[in-house]
């Protein structure tokens, strides 16, 4: 049974893994140490050993923010297919393996990748990882739900493609983005707001994920900074009680033509919804809509995603229009 | 533990009173009792008023309602159909109600208001009249063992709706799909727990006026039209009250479990089978319990919230196990 599963409570319902599809995963785990990693291996976030002595040339990613950062790596050639979830148009040559958690695994073994990255499972059973093993195929298991996960993956992929030196430079310039959106509203007091990673059952980002450390770094107080576990389910009534001023709501396709009518209208269904109109900052319109692709994904834009925060809360708030 | 029909109410009404008192008062935000009582004066700041009056007295107002009526028609259904298993789902509304809602999700129509709740309705509605249907074409009387095939079938179906819509899905309509199947009493304002209020009246009237049949017919359909009962009325106006009843609070609050099958089998145990004390007093246990356990929901993990219906079973299956337990002695 996947943890994804059990950590939201649900009833285990085929297709579940699809919730992983959006690139926000909801499991806890604790990071893998690279522990036993030596000059010609890399560790996986499972602790299970990765020869790096001849890079990969057919990669099939099944987590969007991999697939991200393998772009980035400037790996996007060795891609041999996409999930339905990466809508790059520089992947739309690939054929599509379905979802990141449900793929074909009968398409997977004719594709022969030389390695598939995958979010792992808990347990072994009837695990992705544990059919992959079976058809012979080499996984690689990322857990990526902090910063520090990310850089870890992306040192980690550079080796395994043979391009450590440019995952050094792709660490250093997501740090630098960071550090830019840091500095951009220096000198101002943070905003308090809190961030909507599911509106039904109310669900927010804890301490720790890359979700707190960019609004962190974007000048945003997160106000549920304080909760046990990375996805905290929260009432609303906490919601309201803790009554941050602002409420960030992320919405599919925002960057897209249709953007400005999808978030004009996940607002007003926020502040249609019982319950949730009755928290302050949905009553008094304080909503601010991000792209969920941008900020849902632990990759190389995660400093974009800063920066995009500290001009719309810190800019626009000097500009008198929050 | 038996007592006159008018003790054994008013006990259940002070309980039921005592719940709502109770839970207006618990949550992860700390608010005094004075400060409650403020704020049904009228009194209390912007969030005490946000809390307590558009937070917990619709949800306190839900839970009374829907608990209520999931027991009565629990009652009512395990009557009719003489299976002490029946319960408010066992006839395929639920299932209708969630094709209902899943289709209304993937199309689009979770962003207009009332759009899951009128899919579910609509849903419901489908099943209750499809399955009477069915059940009808059987034979010229309602014969109630086809009555509950036929229920079971369409749940069947229905589920299978369920499903091929899920795998279909996108990520965010899944998400809500799952958490609107397995029920909560967050999602309703003032405005709709008075809309399932009114809803609620002419069918839960229509049910308790059905008492002293029921209670015939619990015996046997034959021995009660032998006794006058209009056996073919009664059980058409049962079974139509009863689905309704059920499909309303399914459009409210989702599929809450175990309420509907365990409180009138409770009641029973400690107040006997009768239905002029059955079903007002399944409707104030139901109620009673299921804002009760809802507060808990809330409370014992907060600032986290459990699903209701988690802890509907968790706490009324052991409960139950000690009355049957301790009457079978």
């Amino acid at each position: 049974m996947d943890r994804q599963r059990a950590v939201v409570g649900r009833r285990p319902l085929p297709g579940a893994g699809l919730l992983l599809g959006t690139g926000l995963l909801l499991a806890a785990c604790a990071p893998g140490d690279g522990a036993g990693a030596g000059a010609d291996t890399v560790a996986d976030d499972l602790g299970r050993l990765h020869s790096a002595s001849s890079p990969r040339a057919r990669i099939v990613s099944l987590l969007p923010a991999v697939t991200e950062t393998l772009l980035a790596l400037g790996a996007g050639d060795r891609l041999v297919a996409r999930t339905r979830y990466d809508e790059q148009p520089e992947l739309s040559r690939l054929p599509s393996v379905g979802g990141g958690i449900d793929p074909s695994l009968e398409f997977l073994a004719e594709l022969a990748p030389d390695l598939v990255v995958l979010w792992p499972a808990a347990g072994s059973g009837m695990s992705l990882g544990s059919r992959l093993d079976a058809l012979g195929l080499a996984w690689y298991g990322a857990r990526v739900q902090t910063m520090e996960d990310f850089r870890r993956l992306a040192r980690n992929l550079g080796r395994l493609t043979g391009a450590p030196d440019r995952a050094d430079s792709l660490v250093a310039a997501v740090a630098g983005d960071l550090a830019a959106a840091r500095a951009s509203w220096a000198g101002r007091a943070p905003v308090e707001a809190a961030y909507v990673v599911q509106r039904d059952p109310p669900m927010t980002a804890g301490p720790g994920t890359f979700l707190d450390s960019l609004l962190t770094a974007g000048g945003v107080s997160n106000v549920f900074a304080d909760m046990d576990g990375p996805w905290p389910m929260v009432s609303l009534e906490e919601v309201v009680w803790r009554d941050p001023d602002y409420l960030i709501l992320p919405v599919a396709g925002l960057d897209s033509a249709d953007g400005r009518r999808l978030g004009v209208r996940a607002v007003e269904r926020l502040a249609a919804s019982p319950g949730w109109r009755a928290v302050p900052a949905v009553a008094a319109g304080r909503v601010v809509t991000v792209d969920a692709s941008l900020f849902g994904r632990p990759g190389p834009r995660m400093g974009d995603a800063a920066r995009f925060l500290a001009g719309r809360f810190h800019d626009a708030v000097r500009a008198g229009r929050p | 533990m038996r007592g006159s029909p008018t003790r054994v109410l008013g006990l259940l009404a002070m309980l039921a009173a005592g719940a709502v008192v109770a839970s207006l008062h618990v949550g992860s935000a700390a608010i005094g009792p004075g400060q409650v009582m403020d704020v049904l004066l009228g009194g209390g700041d912007e969030r005490q008023r946000a809390v307590v009056l558009e937070l917990r007295m619709p949800r306190v107002a839900l839970g009374l309602l829907v608990g209520g009526a999931l027991a009565v028609a629990g009652a009512v259904f395990q009557a009719l159909l003489r299976n002490p298993l029946a319960d408010p789902y066992v006839l395929g509304v639920s299932g209708g109600a969630a094709a209902g809602s899943v289709t209304a999700l993937a199309l689009g129509l979770a962003a207009y208001r009332g759009g899951v709740g009128g899919g579910a309705v609509a849903g419901a509605l489908l099943a209750v009249f499809a399955v009477r249907r069915v059940a009808m074409s059987a034979g010229p009387v309602l014969d109630t063992r086809v009555l509950l095939l036929a229920g079971v079938i369409a749940g069947a179906f229905f589920n299978a709706i369920v499903l091929l819509l899920l795998a279909l899905a996108d990520a965010e309509s899944f998400r809500s799909a799952i958490f609107w199947m397995m029920g909560s009493l967050a999602r309703a304002g003032p405005a709709e727990a008075g809309v399932l209020a009114l809803v609620l009246i002419p069918f839960l009237g229509a049910a308790f006026a059905l008492a002293r049949p029921l209670d015939l017919m619990s015996v046997g359909e034959e021995t009660a039209a032998y006794l006058g009962v209009r056996v073919e009325t009664v059980k058409q106006a049962g079974y139509v009250a009863a689905s309704l009843a059920v499909a309303a609070s399914v459009a409210a609050a989702g599929v809450i479990g175990f309420v509907g099958l365990l409180v009138p089998h409770a009641v029973r145990l400690l107040w006997g089978g009768g239905h002029r004390v059955l079903l007002p007093a399944s409707f104030l246990a139901g109620g009673t319990f299921l804002v009760l356990a809802d507060t808990a929901a809330r409370t014992v993990a907060a600032p986290q919230e459990l699903p209701t219906g988690v802890v509907t079973a968790l706490v009324g299956v052991p409960l139950f196990a000690v009355l049957l337990v301790r009457n079978a002695r």
